[in-house]
């Protein structure tokens, strides 16, 4: 197996790209853009850090960013893993990629630019619900703001599927690679415990 | 601001253990079943240029498992940006989240990749007469999966709300390139279907 190491060669195997892929990136977030970011509950925010890249799922029951301006978004950290691997790389490394997805359109809007992560009460408590606030919010600013015809989505057809029903559980996972791990017992407090701590 | 890892963890406090201790460092027989109905995956990558984040998908599994560290992703079709190869090229760095229809956990893979054009791993993925140009192939550092609040939240599996959003031609238009919506958006979908593999 013979590596692509450099640009050229890589360039050498593809066509020039689409000019419409390079003439529709802007700087900021349009009318247009905006409506589509505020009807996405769900994205995929990638960073990276000296342990390396990191993409993770953030989603919530309305727009999963506020859109504070044209070029600002607001993105709540509700209660997760506490593993914080992305924003233990933003406060080291604030480049970020998010990518916004809406059920049911096979369209992806994408984001890249730089973000910082607060812990002011002025940013936390516009997030306020039902008695909770994250305990930090990701503030990004916009580089660039594109969107991505779908074909990852329309070979994929995931709007259109259901996959699940034959997938190991998550207790099976952990104890296929932890040795005496309780697989039913995970399994059977799982769904419970995610939806007490949802928020 | 936040700006050190200590200001972050003190207010968090420590990592539920069992979130740590999921991880597996080679693709067990489950995480290789779970890899092999996702059809779909996002690719995450950096470079001098800062971070991607690539949607990828196919009409099987996205990825193939060659043994137990090993993926292969092929680069089909896209719009020839190539920014996650440019990066990939020159920082090995990648990470993968797949996603599954129905379930609301998602499986990620961190690790290393490099990319190939030689045919004999390209052509290993050849179908109806269509080749991929290159492979990206993983080097797998890390495999666990994710519970699912993100999606929970979200409803992801479960709403359409496909029509709520400005259409590709709309975005477009707005951006200044001259096209008319109506007609770029009605043509799109035969024009994407005759090369997307």
């Amino acid at each position: 197996m013979t590596p692509i190491t450099t640009i050229a060669a890589l360039e050498a195997r593809y066509e020039a790209a689409h000019p419409v892929a390079l003439t529709k990136v802007t700087d900021r977030i349009t009318p247009a853009y905006r409506s589509w970011i505020e009807a996405s509950r769900f994205c995929i925010l990638s960073t990276v850090g000296p342990e390396g890249t990191d993409g993770t799922p953030r989603g919530d029951d309305g727009p999963v960013v506020q859109v504070a301006d044209a070029t600002t978004l607001l993105m709540p950290d509700w209660q997760g893993n506490n593993r914080l691997d992305s924003l233990r790389n933003i406060v080291r490394d604030g480049r970020f990629s998010l990518m916004f997805l809406v059920p049911g359109k096979t369209d992806v809007v994408r984001i890249n630019g730089t973000a910082q992560v607060t812990a002011d009460d002025a940013f936390v408590a516009r997030f306020e619900r039902k008695g909770m606030q994250p305990a930090t919010v990701v503030v990004f600013t916009v580089a660039e703001v594109y969107f991505q015809c779908g074909k990852a989505l329309l070979r994929s057809d995931i709007w259109n599927r259901n996959d699940a029903a034959d997938l190991p559980s998550a207790g099976a996972l952990v104890a296929d690679a932890v040795r005496g791990f309780d697989a039913e017992a995970l399994d059977a407090v799982y769904d419970q415990s995610l939806k007490s701590t949802m928020w | 601001m936040i700006t050190s890892i200590a200001a972050l963890t003190a207010l968090y406090g420590e990592a539920n253990p069992r979130s740590l201790n999921k991880v597996a460092h080679r693709i067990t027989p489950l995480y290789r079943q779970w890899i092999g109905a996702a059809r779909f995956c996002v690719l995450s990558t950096v470079g001098p240029e800062g971070t991607d984040a690539s949607p990828r998908g196919d009409d099987g599994p996205v990825v193939r498992v060659v043994d137990d560290r090993t993926l292969w992703l092929p680069d089909w079709r896209g719009n020839n940006r190539l920014d996650c190869l440019r990066n990939i090229v020159r920082d090995g760095r990648i990470s993968l989240m797949f996603m599954v229809p129905g379930s609301n956990n998602v499986v990620r893979v961190n690790g290393t990749a490099r990319l190939t054009a030689d045919p004999g791993v390209t052509g290993t993925f050849d179908r109806r007469g269509s080749r991929p140009a290159t492979v990206i192939m993983i080097t797998l550092s890390e495999v666990y999966f994710q519970c699912a609040k993100a999606l929970m939240r979200a409803g992801l599996w479960s709403r359409d709300d496909g029509d709520t959003v400005p259409t590709a031609g709309q975005l477009l238009h707005e951006a200044g390139d001259d096209v008319d919506p109506a007609s770029y958006d009605a043509t799109y979908p035969d024009y994407a279907a005759s090369r997307m593999w």
